[in-house]
């Protein structure tokens, strides 16, 4: 089977996990003072969700838990080696998974949907299957073959 | 160790990790699915407290106050709405409590259900308390 180069995996994970930090920061100063993301379509969805029990853990926005996530995606991207493959592939699963809880509290629990979340839903998802292409294609492979 | 053992070794890897957000996903999914958020949930001992803030205060349908009281403070409300439960919270009490105990003002609060279907029969069961001069407490305790 044929994968698209490291280097090309590599620019999309650095492109998308950039995005990511903006959404996931724009999210955490909209909320900083008590307030919520601006929902684009109008709607009380994104005030809903910050508002709820939901949006912190332990006292933490957790769209800081977010932003530190991307950040450390977008780290991985500038090395071509081992431990950024397995780095980049763990951290993006651990998003996906905690993406996919709470997209199921959104629409089960607190029944609003925030647009901004669902963004991060979908970077995250998206940035996971490029991190398990990258492990699966990749991994264990020398620096000059993976290119 | 060859690329291949490295390799491998890092599919093992994955493999487990996998199998553990799996886990930790599914027991997050259930833990909460049957727990309910308590933080809004209405409790006996909420009721008893509002049952305390509302003592000794005339209730007439949805009309809290002394029904002669010169100040009508009329509400049109959702109990479904964030931004009501924002009022009721820290802005409403200390009118209860400085204006509608001394008879000064009445409030009057009318649904105006207009965050989905669930508002409808909230809005109901509201007018139907306050058919039994309780829909103050129900309201509040909501």
């Amino acid at each position: 089977m044929s994968y698209p180069s490291e280097d090309t995996l590599r620019r999309a994970i650095a492109f998308l996990a950039a995005l990511g930090v903006g959404v996931a920061t724009y999210i955490a100063i909209a909320e900083s003072g008590g307030g919520s993301p601006v929902c684009l379509a109008g709607g009380t969805g994104c005030r809903t969700v910050a508002e709820s029990s939901y949006s912190h853990v332990a006292g933490v926005n957790i769209a800081i838990f977010g932003a530190i996530g991307y950040l450390l995606l977008l780290a991985t991207a500038f090395f071509a080696n081992d431990a950024a493959r397995f780095g980049g592939f763990a951290v993006s699963l651990g998003g996906f998974g905690y993406s996919v809880f709470l997209t199921y509290i959104e629409i089960f629990k607190i029944e609003a949907i925030c647009q901004w979340c669902v963004a991060s839903a979908v970077l995250m998802t998206v940035l996971f299957l490029l991190n398990a292409t990258r492990l699966i294609g990749y991994g264990g492979a020398e620096l000059q073959e993976a290119r | 160790m060859s690329d291949g053992d490295r390799r491998t070794k890092l599919m093992q890897l994955a493999s487990g990790a996998v199998f553990l957000a799996i886990v930790v996903v599914v027991a997050l999914i259930v833990v909460n699915g049957s727990s309910s958020d308590s933080a809004g949930e209405p409790t006996p001992e909420a009721a008893k407290e509002i049952d305390r803030s509302l003592r000794g205060i005339p209730q007439r349908g949805m009309v809290l106050g002394d029904p002669s009281a010169p100040v009508e403070l009329v509400e049109f409300g959702d109990l479904q709405c964030p931004v009501c439960k924002g009022y009721a919270e820290e802005i409403l009490p200390a009118i209860i409590e400085n204006q509608v105990k001394n008879g000064e003002v009445k409030i009057d609060f009318r649904n105006y259900a207009i965050i989905g279907p669930q508002s409808i029969p909230a809005g109901a069961a509201a007018l139907a308390a306050g058919e039994q001069g309780r829909g103050w407490n129900f309201v509040e305790l909501f």
